[in-house]
């Protein structure tokens, strides 16, 4: 009983704290970075090796949705009749030909999450001429991927404004 | 969502939508799980859409489904098909609700006592071969009518295998059958052109519900019948009850019940006598003594000569019947005179097509009651059940049930555990129709094919598989040696479809499917490029064969049949006849337990989840009934209590009870429901026909002086507000002079460009409500002052609207009343477009019903600035009923918009009126003051059952407890057009944006575009004399223009 009396405001606090922004400013929404069931490094893939984002994100110009890479798609790459071939000495790999053998998908973490009444087409933007970094930052430099802009609407709306871009409610919440 | 459906990408969005998150909290790590494989044809969150065919009744409607990411998300009509026109009934729409209903048999299952055990499909083909090996050739086959491969290969099996097959279905029109075999040699169901007819006389078909094929008919019907240059169809109700297709109407005669047949026989003396065609029948006709056929029935004569005159018109009238609602003893004999008048009319062969006839259902009652007669004499030895549940949908007498349990082996191939299946011992379900692979020929030279649209919900297994895979194991040699049903079909459609059908129209040039084709082409053999273009057709026609000379017509078979009136039994005191009527939402009651059709408010009486029982107002008063009394009904054959309904379109002398609830079994929203109105009656057979009696009981109506109040919605009268308005045949003439028919179909050109209306709408000034609109501004009312404009003035002068720039459209809605057969198929249309919550019947008991379209169903529309004249009908007349679809009206000055203290409710530069779910704090200022009452307010937060949850669309958010929602022109449509045009640097062409109900409306009642646009078709249409808005004397300014309904000739306003 004594205990309870000092916890709602410490729940209170981090409440406020999470409603003006706080946790969201800090990336994933749940503090950190998350770990992912393979560390996929996107310095190494969008950085080293310069391959376009569209490779993987193939749907991001036509879509709505980005689009995740197909289990295939780095089997392509890295995996010739079911066992590593390219960075075969990496565990991430060793991870891909397991569950391309197994055939279960890689359960991504999702990083970059709007709530579910706000539409965002990602083609019209992308065929804006909106680069994938002004979003979602610097990703051929991490490592592991954060989200860097807080996704919140007067992000959006800034943007927009910028623009010259309709701004009213009913363009993304219906 | 379970990890084995990995084809099923968790994109962004969808799940979400399905999840039914909401808010800016997110409730744990979400996981992406992307394809394995990615399918060529998919792009994540772009929809993907397949043809194929309904087959939620036997018409055969074409189909198109819309999917996300590997689910069928939306039905929509395929407009190839010449059965439905590109449109689909609340049925059809309902169709994903049997899809991903929760009660389906979710694997194959083996009865263990009580229970039932989960099997594998393995084992269960093993149990089904050893079952039919030990019970031999006394085995029986019972299944639905079935049309092409899957009726072919039942054939075959049954045939290979010794077995013999019966055919049941319970609405199959047994007597129109009989009386084309007796009359003119051809036992079959003739095809109707209602686009052809401009006198329509039904004897009891409800052909705008569920006879034959209702959405091809209701298409023809508003054709041939709504206002267009100057003229106006004419539609005759002939029986003792009105259901939705009587109430549409000019005229009713409610002739007494088993009566119809006189007036047919009546009408065709007089058609003779005017000059028809009598030929053969001629010296049958001069014994019809008009005045005393009119008698016995009970209809003036000179109204049934007058009718018939303007019947007599060269071929371009149609008389219909029986339906189910006027299948009596005298059936086969309403059925014949009916034939005889169109015959006589010189309709055969131009609106009635024996050459070209309907599928329709199959078999006969007679054969399954025989069935059941066998069955308790312990003849047989194992049945096999596909399609129909007897049990259920006919009276078979009270020993049907033990008939069954005398059987020793029972399989039941049916999706759901219905009454029949539930005495089964084994269960072998089929797939849904939109998981299987088939065809469907529904009629001669139409071919349409079904194929999966997703992979399967549960672990079923296609019946025609299953059939191959029985006789493989059991040895039994079939005339095919294709291993599945899809190369059985593909087989049968390479031998037989595609030389008849011959080269099919190329895809559009620079199509992806051009492409496609343009390079396969040298690759495959010209069947698999013919195969894969049908495919994409959903449907292909064969040249029409040429229409045959008109038949001749057998006098001596019409000597030997019998005219005279059937009686209607009933015990001491049964004063009211009984008529049992289909369902429009449950067809024969194997769609009940569909949540969305459930919870459709019936057309008529706008009540759901139960049954009730049709009296006339007249009879209800005498008895102190009100509606919501308590009714005990009784027949020789059984006793029900239900709600009472007081119905202006029935005769004082009947009651009326709908077929299709008081389920058994079937599953949750279906079961003990209501009242099986077929449980009154006695397993009679009429003869010849060899149909089931379904009018043929007196029944007694008691006051039980108990209440409930009744989960319904609507007003019966509009209470002086001239919400649905009317005009006469002259007023409409001078309003519209043009004809509006090339601006609602494209395929029907006619140069209306350049119409000047007559009139101009927006009559504001002498308006009634005028006085009361400047009393409410004197004291803080709506708005500026009245604005004389229409929906393409917006914004109105002297208002300002936010952001609004010139530069926008405007979107807008035409609505013909005149079109408008109050068939509800658009407001099923917008439960699945919009993901509306289902509230059940307890909810809507209070008043929280959701539906964004609804139905207004007005009975007494001969009202005037606030008189409610009460019409009751008298014999001859026309019941005054009106049809409006309330939506929201998207007002120019929406008085829902400024009341709202958290700006959730505002104005779109483009004249949307919208409403934004996450700013909503669920005050209802806004609902409150609308005075359409087109606002919903969710009171709790609504649920879909898995997998019905996998039908919510992931392109319209889910709302939870405490937001405001209502129609939003459906916003996610015209985002999606917008964006595509976009991308494709073009703009938006009118009549590309087609909301879900203006797609699905088999009467093209609806129109949707910009309206600043005066090429627009919905300008055009809105430009007519007949236009008006709803309430515009509130000022307003709603976006919808409602044209008037036209009254019949002669009917005063």
């Amino acid at each position: 009983m004594q205990r309870a009396k000092w916890a709602l405001p410490a729940i209170g606090v981090i409440a406020i704290l999470a409603g003006t922004g706080f946790v969201a400013q800090g990336g994933w929404p749940f503090g950190g970075t998350p770990e992912q069931p393979i560390a996929f490094p996107h310095d190494v893939h969008a950085g080293t090796l310069q391959i376009p984002c569209m490779y993987c994100h193939y749907t991001a110009d036509r879509s709505p949705d980005a689009g995740i890479p197909s289990v295939q798609t780095c089997a392509g790459c890295h995996l010739a009749g079911g066992q590593p071939i390219v960075g075969a000495n990496r565990p991430g790999v060793q991870q891909l030909a397991q569950y391309w053998q197994r055939g279960v998908p890689i359960p991504w973490v999702r990083i970059h999450d709007l709530p579910d009444h706000a539409h965002f087409p990602h083609m019209m933007h992308v065929n804006a001429g909106i680069q994938c970094q002004e979003c979602h930052g610097p990703v051929e430099t991490m490592r592991e991927v954060q989200q860097v802009a807080s996704l919140q609407m007067g992000w959006c709306i800034n943007c927009h404004q910028e623009r010259n871009v309709r701004i009213d409610c009913f363009v993304c919440h219906y | 969502m379970t990890m084995e459906r990995r084809e099923f990408l968790k994109v962004i969005g969808a799940a979400g939508a399905g999840a039914g998150l909401f808010g800016c909290s997110t409730q744990g790590p979400e996981r992406l799980l992307p394809y394995m494989i990615a399918p060529e044809d998919v792009i994540p969150g772009v929809a993907t859409w397949f043809r194929t065919t309904c087959r939620e009744c036997p018409a055969g409607c074409g189909m198109e489904i819309r999917t996300r990411e590997g689910r069928a998300v939306k039905a929509e009509g395929n407009p190839l098909s010449p059965i439905g026109h590109g449109r689909l009934c609340a049925r059809g729409q309902a169709s994903l609700h049997g899809l991903y209903n929760p009660d389906r048999i979710p694997q194959a299952l083996a009865r263990a006592g009580e229970d039932w055990e989960p099997i594998s499909w393995d084992e269960a083909e093993q149990r089904l071969v050893a079952a039919l090996q030990q019970a031999g050739g006394r085995t029986v086959f019972l299944t639905s009518g079935q049309s092409g491969t899957m009726d072919r290969l039942l054939d075959e099996w049954t045939a290979a295998f010794g077995i013999e097959r019966v055919r049941f279905d319970a609405f199959a029109l047994e007597p129109v059958r009989a009386a084309n075999r007796l009359l003119f040699g051809q036992d079959v169901l003739p095809s109707h052109d209602f686009s052809n007819a401009e006198v329509v006389v039904s004897f009891g078909a409800d052909f705008l519900e569920t006879w034959l094929s209702p959405v091809d008919y209701a298409h023809g019907f508003t054709r041939a019948h709504a206002f267009a240059n100057g003229r106006r169809g004419r539609f005759v109700w002939v029986g003792p009850h009105q259901s939705l297709t009587g109430l549409n109407a000019d005229d009713w005669l409610p002739a007494r019940p088993g009566t119809e047949h006189l007036v047919a026989l009546a009408m065709a003396r007089v058609v003779a006598d005017q000059g028809g065609q009598a030929g053969p029948a001629a010296a049958f006709l001069r014994q019809v003594d008009v005045g005393a056929y009119a008698e016995q029935a009970g209809v003036p004569e000179e109204r049934i000569r007058q009718i018939a005159r303007a019947f007599a018109n060269g071929g371009r009238s149609l008389a219909v019947g029986p339906g189910v609602s006027s299948s009596s003893r005298a059936a086969t004999a309403l059925a014949a005179a009916v034939a005889l008048l169109n015959y006589v009319a010189g309709n055969i062969g131009r609106t009635v097509r024996l050459d070209r006839p309907e599928l329709g259902s199959g078999g006969s009652y007679q054969a399954v009651r025989d069935l059941f007669a066998r069955m308790s004499r312990g003849e047989i030895g194992a049945l096999l059940v596909y399609g129909p549940n007897p049990l259920y949908s006919v009276p078979l007498g009270d020993d049907a049930a033990a008939a069954l349990e005398r059987v020793p082996f029972i399989a039941s191939f049916n999706t759901f555990l219905d009454e029949t299946s539930t005495r089964a011992h084994l269960l072998l379900p089929d797939h849904h129709f939109l998981e299987s692979w088939g065809d469907y020929v529904p009629r001669p030279g139409v071919y349409s094919l079904v194929q999966p649209v997703m992979n399967p919900v549960f672990q079923t297994k296609q019946t025609g598989d299953v059939l191959l895979s029985v006789a493989r194991r059991a040895g039994v040699a079939l005339p095919t040696a294709a291993a599945t049903f899809y190369d059985y079909l593909r087989e049968t459609w390479q031998r037989d479809v595609f030389p008849r059908v011959g080269p099919l129209p190329e895809p559009p040039a620079g199509s992806a499917a051009a492409m496609e084709a343009a390079a396969a082409q040298a690759l495959q053999s010209p069947f698999e490029n013919w195969w894969r273009r049908a495919l994409q057709l959903g449907v292909v026609t064969a040249e029409a064969p040429a229409p045959a000379a008109p038949p001749q017509l057998s006098a001596a078979a019409l000597a030997q049949l019998d005219f005279s009136v059937p009686e209607f039994r009933g015990g001491e005191g049964a004063e009211y006849h009984l008529i049992v009527y289909p369902s429009y939402r449950f067809y024969d009651g194997q769609l009940a337990n569909r949540p969305w059709l459930q919870e459709l408010p019936d057309p008529i009486s706008k009540l759901s989840w139960t049954s009730w029982v049709e009296v006339n107002p007249e009879t209800a008063e005498r008895l102190g009934l009100v509606e919501g009394s308590i009714a005990e009904v009784e027949t020789p054959n059984g006793r029900a209590e239900l709600l009472v309904w007081p119905h202006p379109g029935i005769r004082p002398d009947t009651i009326a009870i709908q077929l299709g609830q008081g389920h058994e079994a079937l599953g949750r929203y279906a079961q003990n429901r209501g009242v099986n109105a077929a449980r009154l009656l006695a397993p009679e057979v009429e003869q010849p026909s060899g149909g089931l009696v379904w009018q043929q009981a007196r029944a007694t109506l008691r006051n039980t002086g108990r209440w409930q109040r009744p989960p319904e919605s609507g007003n019966a009268t509009q209470a002086g507000r001239e919400i649905a308005r009317a005009m006469t045949l002259e007023e409409a003439r001078r309003a519209e002079p043009v004809s509006l028919a090339a601006t609602l179909a494209p395929d029907r050109a006619e140069a209306a460009h350049g119409a000047e209306p007559a009139a101009g709408h927006g009559e504001a000034a002498g308006h009634p409500m005028e006085a009361v609109v400047q009393e409410l501004q004197g004291v803080g009312g709506f708005g500026p002052a009245i604005v004389p404009a229409g929906p393409q003035d917006y914004p109105p002068p002297g208002t300002h609207y936010g952001e609004y720039t010139a530069t926008q459209p405007r979107w807008a809605m035409a609505i013909d009343l005149e079109r408008c057969i109050g068939c509800s198929a658009c407001v099923t249309a917008c439960y699945a477009e919009n993901n509306i919550g289902i509230v059940g019947p307890d909810q809507i008991r209070q008043g929280r019903i959701l539906h964004w379209i609804r139905i207004e169903r007005y009975f007494y529309g001969h009202e005037r600035h606030g008189e409610d004249a009460a019409h009751t009908a008298e014999a001859g007349e026309y019941t005054p009923v009106r049809f409006i679809p309330m939506l929201c009206q998207h007002c120019g000055n929406a008085p829902c918009e400024p009341v709202c203290p958290v700006y959730a409710a505002y104005h779109t530069p483009d004249g949307l009126n919208g409403q934004v779910y996450n700013r909503c704090v669920g005050t209802r200022y806004c609902a409150n003051n609308c005075p359409y009452k087109v606002r919903y307010f969710n009171w709790y937060t609504w649920e879909w059952p898995e997998p019905l949850n996998w039908q919510l669309n992931p392109d319209v958010t889910v709302r939870e407890k405490g937001v405001m929602e209502k129609c939003t022109f459906c916003v996610q449509r015209i985002r999606d057009a917008q964006h595509r045009a976009r991308l494709e640097g073009r703009s938006v062409p009118d009549g590309e944006i087609v909301p879900a109900c203006a797609q699905t409306c088999p009467a093209e009642a609806i129109v949707f575009g910009n309206i600043k646009d005066p090429n627009s078709r919905v300008a055009r249409i809105a430009a007519s004399g007949r236009g008006y808005r709803v309430l515009e004397g509130l000022n307003t300014q709603p976006g919808i223009v409602y044209l008037q309904q036209v009254l019949p000739e002669g009917v005063e306003a």
